[in-house]
């Protein structure tokens, strides 16, 4: 009898315990609740709706992304993201702002420092940034059939602290720009970097200060995540810095690489327009827009296998918090952008959208690795400066892997 | 004459090598607005471009009625002392400074009858050499026009934006009677008087730009040194074949700021200088292209802007 009533108890306070967390669930996130009570720290509930009685007014800065491209401004495209967003929300304003390609990090990061970022910041050059003050994470507003959409992320692992920092709103397919038929047609079933053995003598002019070069061989060598383990690299990112630079140096006893290493940077472009027979790489969107313009069919891409950058946006909220609702509708207007509108750009730019649209099948494809903030300071004051030494001062591959 | 064939054939393929070896700073004439000389009939006849504006004059004011051809004939000498004699000069058939003046008076137009009070604010010059027109401007307004003559076809006015560097009252004769010296790098360019005073609104001078006596002496008051004379007009693109590094000056810059501002990256004054403002933007177009960040530009940059020919 007293056992029955135990597990009666039991059940009882465990349906109870279900019901509550059925009922939290509706309108908090355990992450929410974990940060704002266990931590005491501040937290965004992404479960809060946007209030229709409220106008939201959401500040946007962009680059100039359609310098080079269009004969018209930014102000088109974002006059059609503004249509797309006031349709579904009609006390959403959106007001735009344009920061230089060069300076604009630096005008974000004042922004944080005064506490006032604008709520979207849509970054099309190559910084990732992740500020963990005021930017908001955005995977927390994602449910899980809207992330299988998103086929860049690896949601398995995926992000900084387990949590995704940018909304995905552009794809870049990898690649270099060589002269036609740059690479025989009896080598192209090769991986990638084995294809490149196989290049004319100082046909490959690689532009070693696109920090995008560093990061798409050390993905190519297999690295997923740069790491590091009490201050050094874990033994993953240094057996991939150390094959990444055997393997330069590989090509650099072949002859493929041009030889004057230390001009390479100033002229790759020059040799690919005057000479067609070369390769030239990183290749960013707006130089593929250059060359295929002035170039088109003499030219061809070759695809670094299935590596990928994504181009994000980046929510950030203010220090003079504007509420959960203002959080909310600046990820809506994320949303519509990244789902809707950003087909334009992609269009325009040469890029895919991030959101796959229907059922289609999810490619399978591999980001460049993200240098996360904490191993921000080892990459930039180690890896890099080692990185140009070994271009520049022409070093071994033991010699720079002593600089680790 | 085997020898002078020989010769000759030498100096045309001389002269066709002329341009290659010749910059576009070298190509580049400075205003040469020299003093005027005494014009009188010699033999052989003296010839100059001083002449046919004295015949283009003379022709005007309907007391020449010869050929349009630089030279001081006879015809020509005959037609100034009419003119000397009908205005009270002396007749000598010279053409002097009191002849000058006096040519020119005839068309002196009013520079302004009222009288206005100094400007305040920020005051900016611009020259439109198609209009042939010098507007001040305060803050951004319209303060004052004043008709300029400018550059002849073949030695143009410099199109870009300077700023006055030097300002006097005793530049020489041919210049009037103030010069306001611009901050051109491939050459002395003014703006200044002239004693030629019927040349203005025509494009009749070596680049500077030449104002009415009056015009200039008002001008000069109201300007201050580092003052931004904006000089709008044509100018044949320059194609730059060599990288051009923070520092430099000369034609092949401003082609650089041009393209530059061409594309939407602003790069500050048109100036021909390559400054900070130039050094920021090609940084900013290294930044789009992810190039190397040196604010230098380089091939890369050049190919990139459609600067090399």
């Amino acid at each position: 009898m007293r056992k029955r009533y135990i597990v009666s108890i039991i059940i009882l306070i465990a349906f109870l315990a279900g019901l509550i967390s059925v009922l939290l669930n509706r309108f908090y996130t355990l992450d929410y609740i974990y940060k704002l009570i266990i931590k005491r720290e501040f937290a965004v509930n992404p479960r809060v709706e946007i209030n229709p009685e409220r106008e939201y007014l959401i500040r946007l800065w962009h680059h100039p992304f359609y310098r080079t491209i269009k004969e018209v401004d930014e102000r088109e495209f974002f006059q059609e993201l503004k249509k797309d967003i006031e349709a579904v929300y009609p006390n959403i304003r959106l007001f735009t702002g344009e920061v230089d390609f060069a300076a604009g990090e630096e005008k974000l990061r004042e922004a944080i420092r005064e506490g006032n970022p604008p709520d979207i910041y849509f970054n099309t050059g190559t910084q990732v940034f992740i500020e963990e003050d005021l930017q908001i994470a955005v995977s927390p507003y994602l449910d899980k059939q809207e992330r299988e959409s998103y086929y860049t992320v690896d949601w398995q692992s995926f992000g900084f602290r387990d949590r995704l920092w940018g909304w995905p709103v552009l794809v870049c397919r990898q690649y270099w720009i060589g002269g036609k038929d740059i690479l025989g047609g009896e080598y192209r079933n090769l991986p990638f970097l084995e294809q490149l053995f196989y290049l004319k003598e100082d046909s490959l002019l690689l532009n070693y200060y696109d920090e995008s070069l560093l990061k798409q061989l050390l993905a190519l060598v297999g690295l997923e995540k740069f790491k590091m383990e009490k201050g050094e690299l874990d033994p993953d990112s240094h057996k991939a810095l150390e094959e990444v630079f055997l393997f330069l140096h590989g090509l650099r006893e072949k002859g493929v690489l041009y030889k004057d290493t230390k001009a390479l940077p100033d002229i790759f472009l020059k040799k690919l327009l005057e000479d067609k027979s070369v390769l030239i790489g990183p290749v960013n969107p707006y130089l593929s827009h250059f060359i295929t313009e002035r170039l088109g069919d003499e030219v061809e891409f070759i695809y670094l296998d299935n590596l990928v950058k994504t181009y994000e946006l980046y929510i950030f909220r203010q220090k003079d918090y504007k509420g959960d609702d203002h959080s909310r509708a600046v990820m809506e207007a994320a949303r519509i952008f990244s789902r809707k509108t950003a087909g334009i750009l992609a269009e325009e730019l040469g890029l895919a959208k991030a959101f796959l649209d229907g059922e289609g099948e999810r490619p399978e494809v591999k980001e460049l690795p993200v240098i996360h903030p904490e191993y921000k300071d080892y990459w930039e004051e180690v890896v890099w400066p080692a990185w140009l030494e070994f271009w520049e001062q022409n070093l071994s591959p033991a010699e720079v892997m002593n600089r680790f | 004459m085997s020898f002078n064939i020989k010769a000759i054939l030498f100096l045309i393929f001389l002269l066709s090598f002329q341009g290659l070896f010749f910059s576009p700073i070298q190509a580049a004439l400075p205003c040469e607005c020299l003093e005027d000389r005494i014009l009188t009939l010699t033999d052989p006849p003296m010839a100059g471009y001083d002449i046919l504006l004295l015949q283009e004059r003379l022709a005007e004011l309907t007391y020449y009625h010869g050929p349009l051809n630089g030279i001081y004939s006879v015809e020509l000498a005959k037609a100034v002392a009419s003119f000397q004699e009908e205005n009270q000069l002396e007749v000598d058939g010279e053409v002097g400074p009191s002849t000058w003046a006096a040519l020119a008076g005839e068309t002196m137009p009013a520079a302004g009858d009222e009288k206005r009070k100094g400007p305040q604010g920020e005051i900016t010059i611009e020259v439109d050499t198609y209009s042939r027109v010098l507007t001040l401007y305060v803050d951004g307004k319209v303060f004052k026009r004043y008709p300029v003559a400018i550059g002849k076809p073949s030695t143009k006015s410099p199109v870009g934006e300077w700023a006055i560097i030097s300002k006097s009252k005793d530049w020489g004769d041919g210049f009037g009677t103030r010069w306001l010296g611009l901050n051109v790098p491939w050459g002395i360019y003014g703006i200044h008087g002239t004693n030629k005073s019927w040349s203005i609104g025509r494009a009749e001078s070596q680049g500077c730009i030449r104002m009415y006596n009056r015009d200039v002496e008002e001008l000069y008051e109201l300007v201050p040194l580092k003052t931004r004379v904006k000089i709008i007009g044509q100018r044949l693109p320059v194609k730059v074949n060599r990288p051009l590094k923070p520092g430099q000056m000369g034609l092949s810059v401003m082609q650089l700021q041009d393209n530059l501002l061409k594309i939407g990256i602003e790069s500050g004054y048109r100036d021909a200088r390559y400054g900070e403002t130039t050094e920021a933007a090609v940084r900013e177009l290294e930044a789009q292209f992810q190039l190397k960040l040196d604010g230098i530009a380089d091939w890369n940059v050049l190919y990139l802007l459609d600067l090399p020919g």
